[in-house]
């Protein structure tokens, strides 16, 4: 191979000495795919990414008329949208993309969990994803204010008192992001920097990392696969096999996001007023609906603590016990793998069933 | 730290293999005598490491604390101009019984309602729940918020369904000449 190269292009040898293309290319080719019935969701990941690159494209894109001001924001959407050619385009593309995303993010962290992938020597990997969901959330949550429409200015206020009401550390966070003690000017400045700049930051850093780590170890092998006879077990190559099969997958899913733009593009609410009253029938969005719904629930008092507070304890518990049961699930254990298992479907029906319920109540 | 820790094992180990090394100092490598709190003898190399830690620790809080500053909003931030002890809101006929109307008190959003029995009563309109900005509401004839369902009694303010903890902030309704004026309570 590097032979060939040398001697066959003066370009190609030209990069070869300088970038050893031929062993990114050994490398790629090395990588194997295995083939089993839960093959299709090692495409998550890369559905997840092709997503992000939508967002990255459109977000620099809209941050060329959008204005993070709090009496020209709300304006500068309604241009984007209205006026500036394709602008409702762009930011459906944003807005709907931003959903799938979380959407694809949730399945392929669900699947991995099923799949058992988090085992070692992927731990790292897990816990790297589950920040990347975190910092997906953190996008979501902080982007939502910017159009400063009615919804967006009472979601912040909730989501703010929330996090106030976090034990220790959250009065202070809470504080630091609004800027004041109202929602106003310093919250959209301080939201708008968060949202363009420190998150991406921080979201290259990690999806560096985690993408390195799969690289490191390669595919997760599920235990029927791995249990196989090795005569009895296929792969198929990364590069070119997978590789194209991800671009098909890739050109679907930019097919479904452009459907869902163009059947329904993203639109806004009447301008924030901060003195009026809540509009009726405000919910969050649907990734924070099944903790909205659940905070409905929790009475006013739980014995002496504000049921608020104990909500989110609870709410705090269930997620580090996602996080860390899988570091201690490393399949030398029947009954604590089948814990792990159990739980998992237990999180995902308790999050399905509340985001249903708040949906129709 | 766990250095250090690992560091004072490595030195025991040495002395249990050599009973004598513990009491001798010539044995170890050039030792500092800083053995102000008797804890023995300091080695060069735990004693940069600790005072790099330090120098590490104290150069973040160095540069943490000015960017904290920064960013922590000002006390004097609240508008003084929007400190409002007493306003008038509209006349009485302009709301009539069993309704109700958000306006806004210096930097609070406030209800003042008339009830159907005809009372004028007035509250800051944050639910005590998680803040939103709660509405008169004529078919329950009660107090509600839309971001959680909570209701207060349109006459006291008092929670009386849903998730929120306490009554709502009262403020003072009266009528001055055919006009309704809200102060604080």
């Amino acid at each position: 191979m590097v032979g060939d190269t040398r001697r066959g292009n003066k370009l190609l040898g030209f990069l070869e000495d300088r970038f050893a293309l031929s062993t990114l290319l050994h490398l790629a080719e090395k990588k194997k795919v295995p083939i089993h019935r839960h093959s299709v969701w090692y495409y998550m990941g890369g559905i997840a990414a092709i997503y992000l690159a939508v967002q990255v494209v459109t977000g620099i894109l809209l941050m060329v008329y959008y204005v993070p001001e709090i009496q020209s924001a709300h304006a500068s959407i309604l241009k984007i949208n209205s006026q500036i050619d394709f602008g409702w385009f762009i930011r459906s593309l944003h807005s709907w993309g931003a959903n799938l995303m979380i959407a694809v993010v949730v399945l392929h962290l669900f699947s991995t969990y099923f799949m058992k992938a988090y085992r070692s020597p992927r731990e790292f990997t897990w816990l790297s994803g589950l920040l990347l969901l975190v910092l997906c959330m953190a996008f979501g949550f902080t982007g939502y204010l910017l159009p400063w429409d009615d919804v967006s200015f009472f979601a912040t206020k909730i989501g703010l008192d929330v996090a106030a009401k976090t034990p220790v550390l959250g009065g202070i966070i809470a504080d630091l992001l609004r800027g004041g003690e109202a929602i106003s000017q310093a919250t959209i400045s301080r939201f708008f920097v968060i949202h363009v700049a420190v998150l991406p930051i921080c979201l290259l850093g990690l999806l560096g990392g985690h993408l390195l780590f799969v690289q490191m170890h390669g595919m997760s092998e599920p235990d029927a696969f791995k249990n196989l006879p090795s005569a009895k077990k296929t792969y198929e190559k990364f590069f070119p096999n997978f590789f194209f099969k991800d671009i098909l997958v890739w050109i679907l899913a930019l097919n479904v996001l452009f459907v869902l733009v163009m059947l329904c593009p993203w639109g806004i609410g009447p301008e924030a007023d901060p003195f009026g009253a809540a509009p009726i029938g405000i919910k969050p969005e649907w990734y924070f609906l099944s903790m909205f719904q659940f905070l409905k629930l929790v009475p006013p008092m739980i014995g002496p603590i504000e049921g608020e507070l104990f909500g989110i304890l609870l709410m705090g518990i269930a997620a580090l016990a996602f996080a860390v049961l899988p570091l201690l699930d490393q399949g030398k254990s029947n009954s604590m793998s089948k814990l792990a298992t159990a739980y998992g479907v237990i999180i995902a029906i308790a999050a399905i069933a509340l985001s249903v319920w708040g949906a129709l109540s | 730290m766990e250095d250090n820790a690992a560091t004072k094992i490595e030195e025991e180990d040495k002395s249990s293999e050599n009973p004598a090394a513990g009491d001798s100092h010539a044995e170890t490598d050039s030792h500092w005598d800083l053995d102000i709190l008797g804890e023995g003898q300091v080695g060069r190399g735990t004693m940069m490491r600790t005072a790099m830690g330090g120098i590490a620790l104290l150069w973040g809080g160095m540069t943490l604390y000015p960017i904290y500053s920064y960013l922590k909003p000002k006390a004097s931030d609240k508008d003084e101009q929007t400190k409002v002890t007493s306003l008038e809101v509209c006349k009485v006929d302009e709301l009539p019984k069993g309704s109700g109307r958000n306006f806004r008190f210096g930097s609070t959003p406030a209800l003042v309602i008339h009830t159907p029995d005809g009372e004028i009563h007035a509250f800051k309109a944050i639910c005590t729940h998680l803040g939103c900005t709660v509405q008169y509401r004529n078919d329950k004839d009660a107090i509600w918020c839309a971001c959680h369902g909570g209701q207060y009694d349109s006459h006291t303010g008092k929670n009386v369904a849903g998730p929120p903890p306490k009554p709502l902030a009262p403020l003072k309704a009266e009528v001055v000449n055919g006009k309704i004026v809200v102060s604080q309570a």
